[in-house]
C-alpha cells in the first residue's frame, strides 16, 4: 500500500500538546522534525523519503506546534530550541521511545541539535539538511535572497509571494508545483497564522552550543541554496566534533531531500546503520 | 581471503612504458591511483579498501610512471601534456585488458588525470572519485595558505630523505595519532627508496605541463564524488569549494576529523560511501 498524508497520520499527546505525526515502517526508532517555516509540514518535507526510510526504520515525522495539524493553543515565550526539544522530549515519552536517530531540516535541524546538547542520551546519530540560525554567512550579501522572500510571504501570504519563495528554494522547477499547493494549504490552514504568534521566544544562535553535540552528525547541504547560504555547513561542520558534511552540486537548492530524494535516501539510510 | 599484494601483481607494457598494478576482484572494471608525494604507490594506497571494493568491482590498481614498481624511466614525450600523456596509458592498459570502460578512483595528485580521462574518453568512462583534489592546473586557493603546512614537510624529505623525516611527512599525512604506525612509515619509507622512484616522479610533478583542465572540466559528462578530509594537512579543504565552482555532475562529501588519507582514516564510511556511488 502506498504511504499517503492520511493513512501515516497520528496524533500524540506529548505532555499535553497535540502533535501531528506521520508514521510507518519498523526497526529502529527515527524522528524527523518539520521545518518551522511559515507553511512547512512534515509530510511537504519528507514525503518523498519516508517511502525509502520506513523500510530501515521506525519513521516518524513530526509536526512542531503549531505546523501542520498539531497545537494551535500551545504558548511559550521560553528561548524556542529549548522549547521545542522539550516538546520532542514529550513526543517520545508520550510513544515509550527512549532514543533514536533523529533529522531536521533548515528550521527543524536546530531543534534537534540543540536536543542533542541536552539530552544527549536521547540520540542516536543525526542528519541535518541546511540548518537555518548558524550565523551569517561569510560570502553571501545579507539577509540571503530566501529570508526576504520568507518574510514577504509571512507578511502577505498570497500563491504570488510562496511562489517566489519556493522558485529560489527548489531549483529544479518541475518539483516546485506539488511543493507549492503543500504549503499554500498548510499556511492557510484555521488558526494556523495566528497560532504562530503564541511561540515568541527568542531564536539563539546555534555556533552557542554546537561544540556540545557529541552525536556522529551528518549535514547536507545543497550548493546552489539561496535560502540558507552553503559556507555556514562549513562553519557548523568544524564546531561539531564528529561530523561530516555532505554538498550536493549541480545546482541542488535549499531541499536537498527532496531535489535528490534517491541519493539522499541512501546516503542517509547508510550513515544512520553505521 | 584477503587480496595480497604479491600474488595481484601484474605488468603490462603500454606505448614503451612498463606499468605496474594489482588486479583485484570481479565486475566492473575500477581504476585505482594514488597521490604523488615520496613513496606514494596504488597498492599502499588503497590496500585498506581493495578487500571490500573487491567484492563488487575488478580493482585494477595501477602505479602512474614513476611510482611504486612502474616505469622510473618514462619522460615526457616531446608536446606532450602530463595529463595526456598518463590518460593516454590509461586508455592502453584498458585495451591491453580487453576492457571497454572502468570507473576511475583518483586520489590528490592523480585527481587530474581521472577527470581529464572522463573528457577525453567520455564512452569509456563511469563515474569518477576524486579525493582531496579539485579540477586545477594553476587555480590557488584563496583563504588557505600556500603551501600547505604538510607541503612544506612533503619537500623537506625531498632535499634529504631522511626516515625522520618521512616520519614528520606521515605525521601529516594522518593527523589522528592513533591512526599512524609504524607500519605505514616503514611501507612508505621503502617505496619512497626505491631507485630511481624520486628523481622520476619529479618529472611529471608541476602545472606548467599540464593541459588547462579548470577550463575543459565544464564538458565532463560523469557523475564525480568528492571526498575529503576536514583536516587535511596537503591539499587545504577549500579546493572542494573550487570543485564545487568547476566540475558539473558533483557531490562533496567532508569528514571534519580526518587527514589527506580518508580512504584509510575513514575506510568503513568511505567503502560503503563509494561502493553505493559506483553502483547506483
Amino acid at each position: 500500500m502506498a504511504l499517503t498524508a492520511e493513512n501515516t497520520t497520528r496524533y500524540a499527546d506529548a505532555n499535553g500538546v497535540r502533535i501531528h505525526y506521520h508514521e510507518a515502517g519498523s526497526g529502529p526508532p527515527l524522528i524527523c522534525v518539520a521545518a518551522t517555516a511559515f507553511g512547512a509540514t512534515a509530510w511537504g518535507q519528507n514525503r518523498s523519503n519516508i517511502g525509502a526510510l520506513s523500510r530501515h526504520f521506525h519513521t516518524m515525522l513530526v509536526n512542531l506546534p503549531p505546523q501542520g495539524d498539531s497545537d494551535k493553543r500551545v504558548t511559550s515565550d521560553a528561548p524556542r530550541l529549548d522549547f521545542y526539544a522539550g516538546v520532542l522530549c514529550d513526543f517520545m515519552d508520550a510513544l515509550g521511545i527512549e532514543r533514536a536517530h533523529f533529522y531536521g531540516g533548515s528550521p527543524g535541524a536546530g531543534p534537534v541539535l540543540k536536543l542533542a546538547t541536552l539530552h544527549p542520551e536521547r540520540i542516536d546519530r543525526i542528519v541535518v539538511d541546511a540548518p537555518t540560525g548558524v550565523g551569517k554567512s561569510l560570502f553571501n550579501p545579507m539577509p540571503v535572497e530566501g529570508a526576504s522572500y520568507t518574510a514577504a510571504f509571512g507578511r502577505e501570504p498570497t500563491m504570488e509571494r510562496l511562489r517566489e519563495v519556493m522558485d529560489i528554494q527548489i531549483s529544479r522547477p518541475e518539483l516546485r508545483e506539488e511543493a507549492i499547493q503543500l504549503r499554500y494549504a498548510a499556511a492557510h490552514a484555521p488558526g494556523y497564522r495566528e497560532a504562530r504568534n503564541n511561540i515568541t521566544g527568542p531564536m539563539e544562535n546555534l555556533l552557542n552550543f554546537l561544540k556540545h553535540v557529541q552525536a556522529p552528525t551528518l549535514i547536507v547541504w545543497g550548493a546552489a541554496d539561496r535560502d540558507v547560504p552553503m559556507d555556514r555547513g562549513i562553519a557548523a561542520m568544524w564546531e561539531i566534533p564528529n561530523a561530516r558534511l555532505h554538498l550536493f552540486g549541480a545546482g541542488c537548492g535549499h531541499w536537498p531531500q527532496y531535489e535528490r530524494a534517491d541519493e539522499w535516501n541512501r546516503l542517509v539510510i547508510r550513515f544512520l546503520n553505521d | 581471503m584477503p587480496f595480497t599484494k604479491e600474488e595481484t601483481d601484474r605488468f603490462a607494457t603500454i606505448d614503451g612504458v612498463e606499468l605496474h598494478y594489482n588486479d583485484c576482484g570481479e565486475g566492473p572494471a575500477l581504476l585505482t591511483f594514488h597521490g604523488g608525494g615520496p613513496g606514494a604507490n596504488a597498492w599502499d594506497n588503497t590496500r585498506f579498501n581493495v578487500d571490500e571494493l573487491g567484492k563488487h568491482f575488478r580493482v585494477l590498481m595501477v602505479d602512474l610512471p614513476g611510482y611504486g614498481l612502474s616505469d622510473k624511466t618514462a619522460t615526457l614525450p616531446e608536446g606532450e601534456t602530463v595529463d595526456g600523456f598518463f590518460t593516454r596509458l590509461f586508455a592502453g592498459l584498458l585495451d591491453h585488458l580487453g576492457i571497454d570502460k572502468a570507473h576511475f578512483y583518483a586520489s590528490s595528485f592523480s585527481g587530474p588525470f581521472g577527470l581529464r580521462f572522463g573528457i577525453d574518453y567520455p564512452e569509456r568512462t563511469g563515474k569518477i572519485v576524486v579525493q582531496a583534489s579539485y579540477a586545477s592546473t594553476g587555480l590557488q586557493l584563496m583563504l588557505s595558505p600556500v603551501p600547505a603546512e604538510g607541503i612544506k614537510s612533503l619537500n623537506e624529505f625531498r632535499e634529504e630523505p631522511t626516515y625522520e623525516r618521512m616520519q614528520r611527512m606521515m605525521d601529516y599525512f594522518i593527523p589522528n595519532p592513533a591512526l599512524r604506525s609504524k607500519e605505514l612509515v616503514d611501507r612508505r619509507y621503502a617505496a619512497a627508496m626505491i631507485p630511481g622512484h624520486l628523481e622520476a616522479s619529479q618529472r611529471f610533478g608541476g602545472n606548467s605541463r599540464m593541459s588547462n583542465l579548470e577550463r575543459d572540466v565544464a564538458r565532463l559528462g560523469s557523475e564525480v564524488l568528492l571526498v575529503w578530509g576536514g583536516q587535511d594537512w596537503m591539499v587545504p579543504v577549500e579546493g572542494a569549494l573550487r570543485a564545487m565552482g568547476t566540475i558539473p555532475k558533483l557531490r562533496v562529501h567532508i569528514w571534519r576529523g580526518s587527514g589527506h588519507f580518508v580512504q584509510y582514516e575513514n575506510r568503513d564510511e568511505f567503502n560503503r560511501l563509494v561502493i553505493d556511488f559506483l553502483t547506483h
